[in-house]
């Protein structure tokens, strides 16, 4: 046994801009599983940020270790059981004691980590960066899925919040697999009551019908849908290109639930990402339809995408757009490619998004002579999405607190409402600019399409609620955009 | 000398305040009724059928499995 095999010795590279390829190398003489592959694909995403990197040796990875003891422990000459951990940080500091004794000074400068799998080629294990500190925030209009995540470094807790990823290692796993496991582990780290699954037990939950499972093999939708309801999820399947044909309608539910914050599982041209998140471009021209609305999916510029090929937080774009990573690729692949996507849902959640479009949409259309008569100008912009109350209420709440004046948020929060609501903001063109709402309506998203399920509605500072209508006085006309699902941290 | 500070009370809307000076309103039946009268006009759930249609084109599709 070496020295190594004893001790949880942690080396320190700095990365200065002066030498990364040359930093990058002397990580890789400590860190034996790093291809150059998966420092290729590092590089891509961290090295505008990095200063420095950690390799902690010896890491037992609860997901590689799950994968060997059930596939990889079976070959003729096993790869290692134990895997490296690389943490970033955006900070210079060469002494290895500083990650553990300065750690209060280190934590805001913590990028995350990513695992080293003893795996050809594709050695990225379980990866977790935040993407508000490289670069994929708010501030760039970038929304996108996060959790918290936490990394223990001989006694020193770090929190990262990031989107789990992992490369498909091509023996057991392909892309179906990574793609699966990332949306697994995400709801399973931020919802308490879906059970953490590992990559043999998605390898498991194959099905038999077509024969053996591995060595890899590609899943069907039979299989996802399988594993997903297995999992806890109730998946709703979406075909969104019909023969080569884009089909505009299913196209604004998957944005749909891409924006209600869950991750969407996107088949295109042969590969399976994940849907995140997405860029928006309000400048962009967009065209209203026979009712004078236009979808907010409209303004969608890129989804970001977690692709077991490349770094995580790729942005897939549209055709011609310089930033589409699909481009990188040899069968070059952008939004229009994706042909379906499987939206994992939530039991509660039976009103699937094209009724709930069509009912809200009806509620607008008959006030909208009113609407105009409040001083407002088509075209109209709408943005649904489904939200739970809970995290509604919390958001009302805050509106209450911060802006005294705005009593109908206090009113909602006293509301009853059922765990899952289907919410529906109503914009003019400029307010939509400026992420300010003229109206909302909440409907209950385990309602038949024949009930009744309408919970509320506002148009500026005039209530609907339980057949009564009233004008609220000192209430604000315009108030503010829902931005909970893919805006805010869970920290 | 004592200072006395008062709290001003936040302001916020009450059941009893809504439903006091509130209209009648029959919106949100309206919308029931006319949905209710759209699918008397077409018994099949287009959407339903369009679900049950594509997944008979895609349950045996494999999603996934190349490396490029």
């Amino acid at each position: 046994m070496s020295i190594d095999d004893k001790l949880n010795q942690l080396y320190v590279f700095p990365i200065s801009d002066s030498d990364r390829a040359g930093h990058w190398n002397a990580i890789k003489s400590k860190c034996f599983y790093l291809s150059d592959w998966g420092i290729e694909n590092l590089r891509l995403g961290l090295d505008n940020y990095v200063k420095t990197v950690v390799l902690e040796k010896n890491y037992t990875c609860k997901d590689h270790r799950n994968l060997f003891s059930n596939f990889y422990s079976k070959k003729f000459r096993a790869p290692d059981s134990f895997c490296d951990r690389l943490h970033f940080f955006s900070m210079s500091f060469t002494d290895p004691a500083d990650i553990k004794i300065k750690r209060d000074e280190l934590a805001d400068k913590y990028l995350g980590f990513s695992i080293i799998r003893d795996v050809k080629e594709r050695c990225l294990g379980r990866t977790i960066i935040d993407p508000s500190k490289i670069g994929k925030n708010i501030e760039h209009d970038c929304f996108c899925l996060s959790t918290d995540f936490s990394a223990n470094i001989g006694g020193a807790r770090y929190s990262v919040c990031g989107y789990p990823y992992m490369s498909q290692d091509t023996d057991a796993t392909v892309c179906a697999h990574s793609a699966l496991w990332g949306v697994c582990r995400y709801l399973s780290q931020r919802f308490h009551f879906y059970k953490e699954v590992y990559p043999y037990d998605l390898i498991r939950m194959t099905g038999h019908m077509e024969g053996r499972v591995i060595p890899y093999r590609g899943m069907t939708y039979t299989d996802y849908s399988a594993i997903l309801t297995e999992f806890g999820c109730y998946p709703i399947i979406l075909r969104v290109n019909n023969s080569g044909l884009k089909d505009i309608e299913r196209f604004k539910d998957l944005y749909t639930y891409v924006e209600s914050g869950f991750p969407v599982l996107a088949s295109l041209s042969g590969h399976v990402v994940s849907l995140i998140g997405h860029t928006i471009d309000k400048t962009k021209s967009t065209y209203p339809d026979k009712d004078n609305i236009v979808d907010s999916s409209s303004f969608i510029k890129q989804f970001v995408v977690i692709d077991d090929n490349i770094f995580p937080y790729a942005l897939l774009g549209y055709p011609g757009d310089n930033g589409n990573y699909g481009d990188l690729f040899p069968n070059k692949f952008n939004i229009d490619s994706i042909h379906t996507g499987v939206c994992p849902l939530p039991e509660k959640a039976f009103l699937p998004a094209e009724k709930a479009r069509l009912k809200a949409v009806m509620h607008y259309k008959k006030i909208f002579p009113e609407i105009i008569g409040l001083g407002h100008k088509p075209p109209w912009v709408v943005r649904l999405l489904l939200t739970t109350c809970v995290s509604f209420k919390k958001r009302k709440l805050k509106l209450y607190i911060d802006n005294n004046n705005d009593r109908i948020a206090y009113f909602v929060t006293e509301m009853n409402l059922p765990h899952f609501i289907w919410l529906m903001e109503l914009y003019t063109k400029d307010s939509y600019n400026n992420d300010q709402c003229i109206a909302e309506v909440v409907l209950d998203a385990t309602a038949g399409n024949k009930e009744d399920g309408t919970l509320y509605m506002r148009v500026g500072n005039q209530l609907y609620f339980d057949d009564k209508k009233n004008t609220i006085e000192d209430v604000p006309v315009f108030f503010p955009q829902y931005t909970h699902n893919l805006g805010e941290r869970t920290s | 000398m004592t200072t006395q500070t008062k709290s001003k009370k936040r302001a916020i809307l009450t059941a009893d305040e809504f439903y006091k000076t509130a209209s009648d309103s029959d919106l949100f039946k309206k919308v029931t009724l006319e949905i209710i009268e759209e699918e008397k006009k077409n018994p099949i759930d287009e959407a339903s059928l369009r679900y049950a249609r594509d997944w008979s084109i895609l349950a045996n599709q494999v999603v996934g499995a190349e490396q490029f």
